[in-house]
C-alpha cells in the first residue's frame, strides 16, 4: 500500500511536469541532447520514467 | 507499371491479409454474446497488449501525429505526455473493473455503472454519449485510410473509395467474427506498423538531413517557433499553453474511460494479464517519437501542405523509395486506421445494444448478435457520411471525443471507491458536466484561458456529483459492498 502511495505521488509529480507551470523552464528546444531538443527529450524523459514506476510498482507486488 | 499501381496492388495485398486473419479468428469463439463482446475472456498477453495499444497507435498517431509535427511543431508533443499518465489508472482499475465484470456478468462499461447505480436511464445515457465519442473517433479512422489510399495511388483511388474499400473489410471481418478478428487482426497489423515507424523515422531524417541531429538543428535556425513547447495553434499563431496543458488532461482522464478499454479487461484471461499491458503500455508510447520525426523531417522539405494530415504519405512519396517500402509504409498507416476503426465499430455496436436498448427490452442471445450487427454497419454508414467532409482535421475529431469520454470518469471512480455516491448524484453529475462541454464546445470563445471543453464540464461535473449524492439517501449497504470490496484490490 506504502508503494502503491509512493507511485500515486509520482505520477502526480509527472503530471505536473508536462503541464503549466512547472513545463516552463523545460520547454525550449535547447540544449539539444544527443541532436534531440530539450522539448522533446523532456516528454520522453518522462515516459521512460513513468514505465519504470510501473514496471517497480508490478514486480514488487507481484513478487 | 506505373508507380501507383504497384504500390496500390501492395496495399490489396495487404488488405487480404487482413481480412483472412480476421474472418479465421472467428471460427474458434462460441457463437454467444460473450463470445462476440468479450471473446469468452480468453485474450492473452501479446492479444491484449496490442488491443491496448492499438487504442493509442491509431490512425491519428500515424497521420494527425506527423501532421501536427510538421504544422505545429511542439504542440505536437502532448500527444507524448498524455498517454502514460493516461495508462497508469488502469493498472488499478482495469483489474478491479474485470473482477467485478467476472462476478457480475458484466460485458459492457455502463454494466458496471449501472449494476452500483441501478437506472436505465443512466444506462441508455452512457450508451448514447459513448456512441457520440465514438462517431467522431471512427471517422478520425476512416478519414486516415481515405488519405493513405487517395495519396499513394495518386488520386486515382479518391478519399471516398480508399475508406469504403478499407472499412467495408473492417465491417466484414467484424460482422463475422466479433472482438476475436479485432484482437487478432490488431495483433498482426500491431507488429507490422511498429517496425514500418522506425526503419522510415530513421531512414527519412538520415536521407533529408544526414540524421536527426542535423535535422533538428536545421529546424532551429529556419522556423525556432516549431521546437519550443506548447507550439503553435492551427491559425500559425503560438498556441496557449491553457489548451496544450488541459489536451493533456483531459486525454489522459479519458484515456483510461473508453468503453472498450473497459470491454477488452472484460476479454483478459486474467488480471495478470492486464497489469502487464499496462506495464508495457509506455513503449508503445516511444514509438511514437519515430512518427513524430518524421513529421519534423517534412518542415524544411515541403512548403504549405494545404492538409497537413497528408504529410507522411506525401513525403513517402517525394523521396525516392523503393517502391516496396512505401506500400509497406502505407499498409502499416491504413493498419493503424483499422485496428482502432475495428474495435471502436464493435464496442458501439456492443454498447448501443447491450446498454441502451436491452435495457428496455428482452431480447434473444441472437437477437442481440443479429441486432450488434446492423448497428456496426449504422455506426459505421455514419462516421462514413462525415469522414467526407475535407474541413475535418484529425486532431480536433479527436480532442472532441475525448472531451466526451472524460465525462465518464467520475461516475467509473465514484462506482468502485465513493460508497456515499447515489444513482441521483451520479446522473445529475452526468447531465451536467455532458451540458457543461457541449456548451464550451458550441462556443468556444468562452472557455477561461482556451482550456479544453472537456475539463470545463468535469469543474461542473464533479462538484454536482458529490453535493447531490450527499443530498440523497444513502445506497443499501448490502447493495454497495461488492463494488467496494477490498478484494478487488
Amino acid at each position: 500500500m506504502k508503494l502503491r502511495r509512493g507511485v500515486f505521488a509520482f505520477f502526480i509529480l509527472y503530471l505536473l511536469a508536462v503541464i503549466w507551470p512547472v513545463a516552463l523552464p523545460f520547454s525550449a528546444a535547447e540544449p539539444f541532447v544527443m541532436g534531440i531538443p530539450f522539448s522533446l527529450v523532456w516528454p520522453i524523459l518522462w515516459i521512460i520514467l513513468g514505465g519504470l514506476a510501473l514496471w517497480l510498482l508490478d514486480t514488487v507486488e507481484e513478487g | 507499371m506505373e508507380r501507383w499501381v504497384i504500390i496500390t496492388a501492395i496495399i490489396g495485398v495487404y488488405l487480404a491479409l487482413t481480412l483472412a486473419i480476421g474472418l479465421r479468428a472467428g471460427r474458434d469463439t462460441s457463437k454467444s454474446v460473450t463470445g462476440y463482446v468479450a471473446g469468452d475472456r480468453g485474450f492473452g498477453l501479446l492479444v491484449m497488449y496490442f488491443v491496448t495499444g492499438a487504442s493509442v497507435f491509431s490512425a491519428f498517431a500515424f497521420l494527425g501525429g506527423p501532421g501536427w509535427a510538421y504544422s505545429r511543431g511542439a504542440a505536437a508533443f502532448y500527444i507524448l505526455s498524455y498517454g502514460v499518465l493516461g495508462i497508469a489508472p488502469w493498472y488499478i482499475l482495469g483489474p478491479r473493473a474485470a473482477r467485478l465484470g467476472r462476478r457480475k456478468g458484466f460485458v459492457t462499461q455502463a454494466q458496471l455503472l449501472v449494476g452500483r447505480f441501478p437506472s436505465r436511464g443512466l444506462s441508455a445515457m452512457v450508451a448514447l454519449l459513448s456512441l457520440m465519442a465514438f462517431i467522431p473517433y471512427i471517422t478520425l479512422q476512416m478519414r486516415g485510410a481515405g488519405i493513405v489510399i487517395e495519396a499513394v495511388s495518386e488520386g486515382n483511388i479518391p478519399l471516398w473509395l480508399g475508406a469504403a474499400v478499407a472499412y467495408g473489410i473492417v465491417l466484414i471481418y467484424v460482422l463475422v467474427s466479433g472482438v476475436a478478428a479485432v484482437g487478432w487482426t490488431n495483433t498482426f497489423q500491431g507488429i507490422f506498423m511498429l517496425v514500418i515507424a522506425w526503419v522510415l523515422g530513421i531512414y527519412l531524417p538520415i536521407k533529408l538531413y544526414g540524421g536527426i541531429g542535423p535535422m533538428f538543428e536545421a529546424i532551429q535556425i529556419a522556423r525556432p517557433e516549431l521546437l519550443t513547447v506548447p507550439g503553435l495553434a492551427a491559425d500559425g499563431n503560438p498556441w496557449s499553453w491553457g489548451a496544450y496543458s488541459s489536451a493533456i488532461l483531459v486525454s489522459a482522464i479519458g484515456l483510461t474511460m473508453w468503453p472498450h478499454l473497459f470491454m477488452k479487461a472484460f476479454t483478459a484471461r486474467d488480471d495478470r494479464i492486464l497489469r502487464r499491458t499496462v506495464v508495457l503500455f509506455p513503449t508503445f508510447q516511444l514509438f511514437l517519437i519515430p512518427v513524430f520525426i518524421i513529421g519534423f523531417a517534412g518542415v524544411l522539405f515541403v512548403d504549405d501542405l494545404a492538409q497537413p494530415d497528408f504529410i507522411l504519405p506525401h513525403l513517402i512519396l517525394s523521396v525516392d523509395l523503393p517502391v516496396i517500402l512505401v506500400g509497406l509504409f502505407c499498409a502499416g498507416a491504413l493498419s493503424a486506421s483499422m485496428s482502432t476503426g475495428d474495435a471502436l465499430l464493435h464496442a458501439s455496436a456492443s454498447v448501443m445494444v447491450e446498454d441502451a436498448a436491452r435495457p428496455f427490452r428482452a431480447m434473444s442471445e441472437q437477437a442481440q448478435r443479429a441486432w450488434m450487427r446492423v448497428v456496426v454497419v449504422i455506426a459505421g454508414a455514419i462516421a462514413y457520411y462525415f469522414a467526407l467532409d475535407p474541413d475535418q482535421s484529425l486532431v480536433v475529431l479527436l480532442l472532441t471525443s475525448y472531451g466526451i469520454i472524460a465525462q465518464f470518469a467520475p461516475p467509473i471512480v465514484a462506482a468502485m471507491y465513493w460508497r456515499r455516491a447515489t444513482t441521483a448524484g451520479v446522473v445529475a453529475g452526468l447531465v451536467a458536466g455532458s451540458l457543461t462541454t457541449l456548451f464550451f464546445f458550441l462556443n468556444p470563445e468562452l472557455r477561461p484561458w482556451e482550456v479544453h471543453e472537456g475539463i470545463l464540464g468535469l469543474c461542473v461535473h464533479l462538484p454536482v456529483l458529490i453535493v447531490a449524492s450527499l443530498m440523497t439517501p444513502m445506497q443499501d449497504a448490502d447493495h454497495v459492498a461488492p463494488f467496494l470490496d477490498p478484494d478487488l484490490r
